[in-house]
């Protein structure tokens, strides 16, 4: 069991599910970015269909968490599918909030430090905030899901900026 | 999410002849490096370690491949990852 406190203002919580309504009606049950499918159409169709209908149960687990009475001032309690249903959804709505709303901003810009939200003009400002919020939420169910996920080794910083040895070997393989 | 799509049947000759295929996980500008991470650990089983590889990997180099078997388990594979969001693909191996 997986235990959830988010101190957050209802009016906040409120502006970013509308947020991300407006996301998923853009995408219309579409997949938020574009996927490597099978060249075989009927496997395609297979293929993409099953994405679909996860994604579908998925972005309902957010929606369930957001709409929580208790979502914003106290505590939520759900299984581990349920969580990995939601850190999936975030994912999804923020490749879906970065295709549709944060198209203005570069990759680098993006994957860089925290941009100045006093200098956007809305709605790519709420736009924003909703892609970092959503962040931090995923953050907070995987330190519960897999604390290991979150560690940060020493010298992991160093390698991440590329001053550090690269440890080359074989992939894996399971079979 | 599972790996239950259903895929042409292959007799168990003609798989051993197949040449490898590996699954290959592109960088994108929006997964955090911690759902990665748990993405492979949750989805190959990776200690925290070979998981930070990877990821490091996708990070700096754009690609990784995470995996290399049977075209049939390669896909399952593949459906899995896009099914976390994450952005995979399948391609037959080097020789």
């Amino acid at each position: 069991m997986i235990i959830l406190q988010i101190e957050m203002g209802a009016e906040i919580g409120e502006l970013f599910a509308i947020v991300l309504k407006g996301i998923e009606e853009k995408l219309g049950g579409e997949l938020p970015q574009e996927v490597d499918l099978p060249d075989d159409p009927e496997m395609r169709e297979l293929w993409s269909d099953e994405l679909k209908e996860h994604l579908l149960e998925d972005l309902h687990a957010l929606d369930r968490l957001l709409s929580h009475p208790d979502f914003g001032s106290g505590e939520i309690a759900f299984e581990e599918e349920e969580a990995e249903r939601l850190v999936r959804a975030i994912s999804a709505s923020r490749l879906g909030i970065r295709r549709l709303n944060l198209a203005a901003i570069s990759d680098e810009e993006l994957e860089g430090t925290m941009l100045p939200v006093e200098q956007m003009e809305e709605p790519l400002r709420l736009s924003y905030l909703c892609f970092l919020f959503l962040a931090g939420l995923q953050e907070t169910i995987i330190q519960a899901l897999d604390p290991d996920a979150l560690e940060i080794p020493d010298g992991f910083m160093e390698l991440l900026s590329g001053d550090g040895d690269e440890d080359e070997d074989e992939p894996d393989s399971k079979q | 999410m599972g790996v239950d799509l259903q895929t042409t049947e292959k007799t168990d000759t003609q798989t051993e002849k197949e040449p490898g295929w590996q699954v290959i996980v592109l960088n994108d500008p929006v997964n955090l490096m911690s759902y990665v991470v748990m993405v492979f650990r949750k989805v190959f089983g990776f200690s925290p370690e070979k998981a930070r590889k990877h990821m490091l990997e996708v990070h700096q180099q754009g690609r990784s491949v995470v995996w290399l078997g049977p075209k049939e388990q390669a896909e399952a594979y593949t459906l899995t990852l896009q099914g976390w969001q994450l952005s995979a693909k399948i391609e037959p191996a080097l020789s």
